[in-house]
């Protein structure tokens, strides 16, 4: 893949010099043979013309005139020449005329022209009437002329004759010889009389010419190759400087780039500086580029460890909450039921954290045979710190209930405890009831808990009394101990604010008056039974809406003792 | 959440209105540690308090305890929802309470219910 891309940049570079060039080449080589192709011409025209004037300067007019009245004479009597019948044929024989053909020859030979010729023109008739001819190299004979031929005259020329009469400007025609395409230059001048203006004759000097394109192509072509040489070693050089200066250095950052990420990849990550360590020290965008990367490793490799370091601390407190959430619940008694021997005590308990760790929690031990504790509570807060202030309140409770059988005692001697060392202020709810197995007497006290509920003879109400203030908040409160009578069949409902919190999609809360419903309407089978009527209720009302809460409830029966009804009554 | 405050020589009167939930608790807190290095007195206006969580709560439990050392702190205007709160968590038992005052009608006959 690396070689392929470097290939394809300096193909790419290589190409594009070598595209522009041709086309620099091409118009080089058109304005060249335009520049070229028209000063030939002008030189031709040039030398066409001078070559008219020097013949037109060395005639000798006493022969032009001799030529000339000669011609018109038998113009006049028989009309143009007729090669069968020649009526001009005295007018060869004659050394003026002899003359005339030798100058012309001579001058054909010195100037390299095709063709020399004598004329005079006939403006009225249109044509040009030949008084000599002459032929330097015998190229064109077929095309030799003798005095008294004619050949017409253009529109052109008798104007440019009426305007000055002493010159046949220049100009060139094209005619196929043998094949071959011939350019002739054609121009005249005047042959004056001794007075200086009658004009005696023209003298017409045509000069033969190959195709111009023929002989300068050869030599623009030439260029073009010399041209051509030069750009394709500029082209190769240009290639091997950047090659050496752009391409080389890339590929370095390209390798180093695939290297980086393939080592990243397979996590055989060093400590090694991928693109500091290529050393590009060009001083320009490369380097600047260099430095680039080598910024963006450093970055990329601080992001990473600070990534699985980040990583590493999520998973390690995924795993500590599940280990905290297992160790809270196993706190708790979950076991149901707890005492299996003591069939007269019938207890359910249920408890549902909002999130992993809770704040929530119950507790049900027997103090001694006798006595059975219940607890419900509430941390305040969520989370992690309600979870360990709940652990170190459910453990005090426990605790403290083992040297008292008055619940307003314990929960004194807790709030002192708990108060000692509170700096963030956290407290907690608690209801603890003390039954008396035997006879059925509960003593409870309310630390800022819930109102608990209570079924006597099958009619559910709630229990109101006084409560005291949340533990943990204000050294030295006093609790109350209050008591009741559960009879036989007697139920005790105890839960926390999660229950009458609970709030539906639509932001009513389940309140207290739904669950006196709940208890009224539920059947009071077995206390297990009775709880989960309650959480279908609680779950039913809630729907889709979110927990915010932990929901925990505890449900005692009082089972009077087989053989104790020497009690209350 | 709301919160107006009010200033008398060194009497503050700060009027909580809206929701005191875990969310805007803190907000609370802030603006009471501003005022209570130089009150003397504060009164909490909760006329306009619509719940107050176990979060709030713990807010008025330090403002009490940091006052409980300088001055005095009432609470005024306390309707029979925030009440029956104060009373379930027993925070009445600390808190000088002054309920709401009902516009004529239902000042007396339903509160005993």
């Amino acid at each position: 893949m690396e070689i392929q891309q470097s290939k394809s940049l300096k193909r790419k570079i290589f190409n594009g010099t070598v595209q522009i060039s041709i086309i620099v080449m091409l118009i080089v080589g058109l304005l060249n043979y335009m520049q070229i192709s028209s000063s030939i011409r002008t030189l031709y025209f040039d030398t066409v013309e001078r070559n008219a004037a020097t013949m037109a300067i060395l005639m000798d007019s006493e022969d032009v005139v001799f030529l000339r009245e000669n011609v018109l004479k038998t113009m006049a009597e028989s009309g143009p020449r007729d090669p069968e019948n020649d009526a001009y044929a005295y007018i060869q024989e004659t050394e003026q005329y002899k003359r005339v053909v030798e100058l012309l020859n001579r001058v054909c030979a010195e100037e390299r022209s095709s063709f020399m010729t004598l004329v005079i023109a006939d403006n009225e008739n249109m044509r040009f009437i030949y008084l000599a001819d002459a032929d330097a190299f015998g190229l064109s004979s077929n095309h030799v002329s003798f005095p008294g031929d004619v050949y017409a005259m253009s529109e052109a020329e008798k104007a440019s004759l009426e305007e000055n009469e002493t010159f046949l400007p220049a100009y060139f025609y094209e005619y196929e010889e043998r094949g071959h395409t011939v350019i002739l230059y054609s121009a005249g001048r005047a042959v004056l009389a001794f007075d200086g203006f009658s004009v005696l004759a023209y003298a017409i000097a045509d000069l033969r010419a190959e195709n111009i394109a023929k002989r300068i192509w050869p030599v623009i072509l030439g260029n073009l190759a010399i041209m051509a040489g030069t750009i394709l070693f500029l082209a190769i050089a240009v290639v091997i400087m950047g090659n050496l200066h752009v391409i080389e250095p890339l590929n370095k950052l390209s390798k180093a780039a695939r290297q980086f990420i393939t080592d990243r990849k397979n996590s055989k990550h060093n400590e090694v500086a991928y693109f500091k360590a290529l050393g590009i020290k060009t001083q320009d965008e490369l380097e600047q580029l260099a430095r680039s990367m080598s910024t963006m490793e450093k970055d990329l490799n601080n992001y990473e460890t600070e990534i699985v370091a980040l990583t590493k601390d999520k998973e390690r407190i995924r795993t500590e909450l599940s280990l905290a959430r297992n160790i809270q619940h196993d706190t708790l008694p979950t076991t149901f039921p707890p005492f299996p021997e003591r069939k007269d005590i019938d207890i359910y308990a249920i408890i549902d954290p909002a999130r992993e760790v809770g704040g929530d929690f119950y507790d049900l031990f027997l103090i001694d045979e006798n006595h059975l504790a219940l607890v419900v509570a509430d941390v305040s807060g969520k989370g992690i710190p309600a979870a360990l202030f709940m652990m170190v309140s459910k453990i005090l409770i426990n605790t403290t209930c083992r040297a008292s059988l008055s619940p307003a005692e314990v929960l004194s001697r807790v709030n002192q405890l708990l108060c000692e060392n509170n700096k963030e202020e956290m407290f907690v709810t608690v209801w603890l009831a003390i039954v008396d197995l035997s006879s059925g007497e509960v003593r409870y006290a309310n630390a800022g808990h819930e109102n608990p509920l209570i079924c006597r003879n099958g009619e559910w109400s709630y229990i109101t009394t006084r409560h005291g203030l949340v533990l943990s908040a204000l050294e030295g409160m006093q609790y109350t101990d209050y008591t009741l009578q559960l009879n036989d069949g007697d139920w005790l409902f105890q839960y926390s604010d999660g229950i009458p919190e609970a709030a539906n999609v639509n932001n009513e809360l389940f309140g207290d008056e739904r669950l006196l419903e709940s208890c009224r309407k539920a059947a009071m089978d077995s206390t297990a039974g009775f709880l989960r009527s309650i959480q279908n209720d609680i779950d039913e009302f809630v729907g889709e809406a979110e927990q915010f809460d932990d929901i925990t409830m505890l449900a005692y029966r009082f089972r009077k003792k087989e053989g104790s009804d020497n009690g209350n009554n | 959440m709301e919160i107006i405050k009010n200033r008398e020589d060194n009497n503050f009167e700060v009027a909580i209105i809206g929701r005191l939930d875990t969310v805007s608790s803190p907000q609370l807190q802030s603006e009471l540690e501003e005022i209570i290095p130089e009150a003397e007195n504060i009164t909490l206006d909760l006329r306009e308090l619509e719940y107050i969580s176990s979060a709030g709560l713990r807010v008025i439990l330090l403002l009490k305890k940091a006052m409980d050392q300088k001055g005095n702190l009432v609470l005024k205007n306390v309707s029979d929802t925030v009440i029956s709160i104060l009373e379930v968590t027993g925070f009445s038992t600390i808190l000088n309470i002054e309920p709401i005052q009902e516009d004529h009608e239902g000042t007396e006959d339903g509160s005993e219910g």
